[in-house]
């Protein structure tokens, strides 16, 4: 590229809609521990990002959504190499980068560029807006100083700000405008690809579509790519091609948008869809509230990571099929097969639950349940009324519950949980095996569901 | 509406007395709560929904005063001015700041702030914070204030909460500080929660967990909420009246389907028509152009009259009116906007304004 006021993407190495980045079973632990001791001592790591695989293709706008703490940004972190992955590889146009030293990788950084959520604290209140918008250009020795000045102001205009206001300070500026004159900085170096890490999410909602249109008039024009890390999933459908649902480190659902919004099979992306509040008062809004918190990424649950809170968990040994390639663990699980009614199956898990929070109280005179005695009818009978409304589970699962009953009663609620939990949730297929399957989607070309409801 | 409302605002003005002028934050606003009711606040940042809030709980701080109008909880004012001379100044049975604090906080109405971390003091352990409040407000003794803060935490889904009695608030998540609060505004069976932004530092699903708490709370204890937010979303789901501001103003208010459905104010359809669906995939957003002006110096006429796309001449010029334009089961459906009004909206010319430019947000805050 010669001219410095052309802004269009140049180096047509590869077309749009070819993969740009390939992102190869990465990981990234942190180490949990600080100081010397822990290096003695040994710390577990924070499994912030754990086994993650996608591609993004040039041109398009593949969105991470999750709650707080799903590792997206961390992965985003990871992609751009800002941090270094603990396993795996991210191929930049076939060439790997994990492979790369920092000052090989550093000439590769004008073709990734970042816009981070808060707009005052990314832009140097000691710096004009022009000089910010050609500090990039100047970092990978772009033109020279006047086609610098020149293509900043181009860009200015380009992302809806007046050139003229070339010299003024980021304090002279709204929200909304700052978030452009970070567009703007991105933009200079002319990159391939843009990780916009929630560019949009401290900004009033009207600012927001003023930048989210910006955003998309820019990448028709430039055919620029973003990575677009959100927890907004209607701020993600507005704009998004293909959307990933991270779950605690991991993918649980990759697939395009309409795809996603229209026919989710991952029950946590269900859950996180019938969460947003809709701006629709006559909207029939049949909410399956999430239970709990997410767990720690440092001891993640076994197998499915959504597992202790997915209201679809599997009862023991109940998968239709029979695959004989199944570890050993598995198939000794499998042999505990209840066959409870699905009904009966719920309240058994919503009860296992239930104790593991201490969400009910069994003696509504005594506040603290662990000290309370009971006689077992006594315990049997209000769990019937809070829990067993569809009939009492049979069997087997019968004389758990029965041997939890009996710890229940003696206040011994730590016993019934564990044991609860070890018969009921540890023997799921959820709990034995990771699940990776793909299905074939109904609208786009690709649909990635991490659950075993679909294998 | 056989009820009395529980709180009555009439032209509330609170201003702040800066070095560069008068900011004029709540400008006259009118609204009430009836028993049992959610009633929505909304508007964008700056718009004075947090200044309207702290004026109803005289919580406003230096520089800022409440200046005038009226404040009702029951019988008793909460603000109220009578004429002297030249000046207003507070009337008798005004409450005193005392009165405020053993009276009304807290026991008679109780507030949840948006930042649970800052609402809860980092050096004592929830269970503390929990039942000092408690007993503060309520005539319990020790042992029974802990049995009741130990309810409160179960009531509002705190996973074991006899253990997690004693831990400190950095121990807790974002959103199970922010049930922790509610809980401690519920734990003195107020009347009247008014509740700040409570759910938008928090995730979607935690969101979720939190509306279906106070709608589950507010069906078994009655509580009335005054709901301050700029998420139509959560306005949609829970309330079930609204008030929508725009720089220190109510422009529209009505109940929640007929400010969806019947919108009469173009800043309530410009709103709505900016926000992502998470229902609906749309082609092109409509932006409200520009930002809003600094309430320390108003727009003339209607204070929307820059950024409104169906602005005329005469917007410019005269006030609007801020009157019922029809009534919806009962409910007054309230809009401050010329084209409800006979002056001559109709033959006045557009205006060039934000919202007609090519170009979005130009202007320079100074």
């Amino acid at each position: 590229m010669s001219d410095a006021t052309t802004v269009g993407n140049d180096t047509g190495d590869i077309e749009a809609g070819e993969t740009l980045m390939e992102i190869d079973h990465v990981s990234k632990y942190f180490s949990s521990g600080s100081g010397f001791l822990s290096g003695f001592f040994g710390s577990p790591d924070v499994k912030a990002v754990d086994d993650v695989s996608f591609e993004i293709k040039k041109g398009e706008t593949i969105a991470v959504v999750g709650e707080s703490g799903c590792g997206k940004s961390t992965l985003a972190r990871t992609v751009l190499q800002l941090l270094r992955p603990t396993a795996g590889s991210v191929r930049y146009k076939g060439q790997d980068l994990t492979e790369l030293s920092d000052k090989e990788i550093r000439p590769l950084r004008q073709n990734m560029q970042m816009i981070f959520q808060d707009p005052q604290s990314s832009l140097n209140p000691r710096m004009k807006i022009g000089q910010i918008v050609e500090e990039p250009m100047k970092a990978h020795g772009l033109y020279d100083s006047e086609g610098r000045t020149e293509r900043a102001k181009v860009l200015l205009n380009k992302v809806g700000l007046d050139p003229s206001h070339y010299n003024r300070y980021p304090h002279e500026f709204s929200g909304g405008q700052r978030q452009r004159v970070n567009l703007a900085r991105a933009l200079s170096t002319d990159p391939d690809l843009i990780m916009c890490d929630e560019p949009v999410s401290a900004l009033d909602v009207s600012i927001q579509a003023q930048v989210l249109n910006t955003m998309q008039e820019l990448q028709d024009e430039f055919g620029v790519t973003y990575l677009f890390i959100s927890h907004d999933l209607s701020v993600v459908r507005y704009i998004a091609d293909r959307v990933a649902v991270m779950y605690l480190g991991q993918i649980a659902e990759l697939a395009n948008k309409e795809e996603l919004f229209e026919n989710p099979k991952h029950p946590y992306t269900e859950a996180l869809l019938d969460a947003i509040p809709v701006p629709d008062p006559r909207a029939t809004n049949a909410r399956g509230t999430l239970e709990g918190d997410v767990p720690s990424p440092i001891n993640p649950p076994s197998g499915c990571r959504f597992r202790t809170r997915c209201p679809k968990v599997i009862q023991p040994g109940a998968l239709g099929k029979e695959p004989t390639d199944l570890p050993d663990e598995v198939q000794a699980a499998r042999l505990q097969s209840y066959e409870l009614e699905p009904a009966v199956w719920q309240d058994t898990l919503a009860f296992t639950r239930a104790v593991n929070r201490r969400s009910f109280v069994l003696d509504e005179g005594e506040s603290d349940q662990t000290e309370i005695s009971l006689p077992p009818e006594e315990v049997r009978t209000r769990l019937e009324s809070l829990f067993f409304k569809n009939g009492w589970p049979e069997g087997e699962v019968e004389r758990t519950i029965n041997a939890a009953i009996d710890s229940l009663s003696n206040g011994e609620w730590e016993d019934a949980a564990t044991l609860l939990s070890n018969t009921f949730e540890e023997n799921s297929i959820c709990a034995i095996e990771q699940p990776t399957y793909t299905v074939a989607p109904e609208r786009g070309d690709i649909h990635v569901v991490n659950c075993h409801l679909h294998r | 509406m056989t009820d009395e409302p529980i709180l009555t605002v009439e032209n509330l003005k609170t201003q702040f007395f800066t070095e560069q002028g008068v900011v004029r934050a709540v400008d006259g606003i009118s609204f009430d709560v009836y028993p049992g009711e959610i009633v929505g606040l909304v508007g964008e940042s700056g718009a004075g929904k947090s200044v309207a809030t702290s004026s109803v709980m005289r919580l406003v701080d230096n520089p800022g005063e409440i200046v005038g109008g009226e404040i009702t909880y029951k019988n008793k004012t909460l603000v109220g001015f009578e004429r002297a001379g030249d000046e207003l100044v507070p009337r008798d049975e005004m409450l005193t700041n005392e009165e405020m604090r053993t009276q009304v906080r807290g026991n008679e109405i109780a507030i949840i702030f948006q930042d649970p971390m800052e609402s809860l003091n980092p050096v004592y352990t929830i269970g503390h914070q929990l039942k000092e409040f408690i007993l503060l407000n309520r005539e319990l003794d020790k042992k029974a204030a802990r049995e009741e803060a130990i309810t409160m935490l179960r009531e509002v889904g705190i996973p074991e909460p006899e253990e997690r009695f004693d831990d400190y608030p950095h121990e807790f998540s974002g959103g199970m500080r922010q049930r922790v609060l509610i809980a401690m505004a519920l734990a003195c069976q107020p009347e009247l929660i008014i509740a700040d932004e409570p759910t938008t530092a928090l995730d979607v699903t935690v969101e979720g967990q939190i509306l279906e708490l106070v709608k589950e709370l507010q069906e078994e204890y009655g509580t009335s909420f005054l709901w301050v937010t700029h998420d139509m979303g959560v306005v949609a789901e829970i309330c079930d009246r609204v008030n929508v501001m725009y720089l220190g103003e109510i422009v529209e208010q009505a109940t929640v389907d007929e400010l969806f459905y019947e919108t009469q104010h173009p800043y309530t359809n410009a709103l709505l028509n900016s926000i992502p669906r998470p229902d609906q995939t749309i082609e092109e957003l409509v932006p409200i152009k520009g930002v809003m002006p600094e309430a320390i110096n108003p727009p003339s006429g209607c204070r929307f009259h820059t950024r409104c796309p169906d602005a005329r001449e005469v917007c410019t010029e005269i006030e609007p009116t801020y009157s019922e334009i029809t009534t919806y089961d009962g409910w007054p459906h309230n809009a401050s906007c010329l084209k409800h009004e006979d002056v001559g909206y109709d033959v006045s010319e557009p205006i060039e304004n934000e919202a007609r430019k090519g170009t979005e947000g130009t202007e320079v805050v100074q």
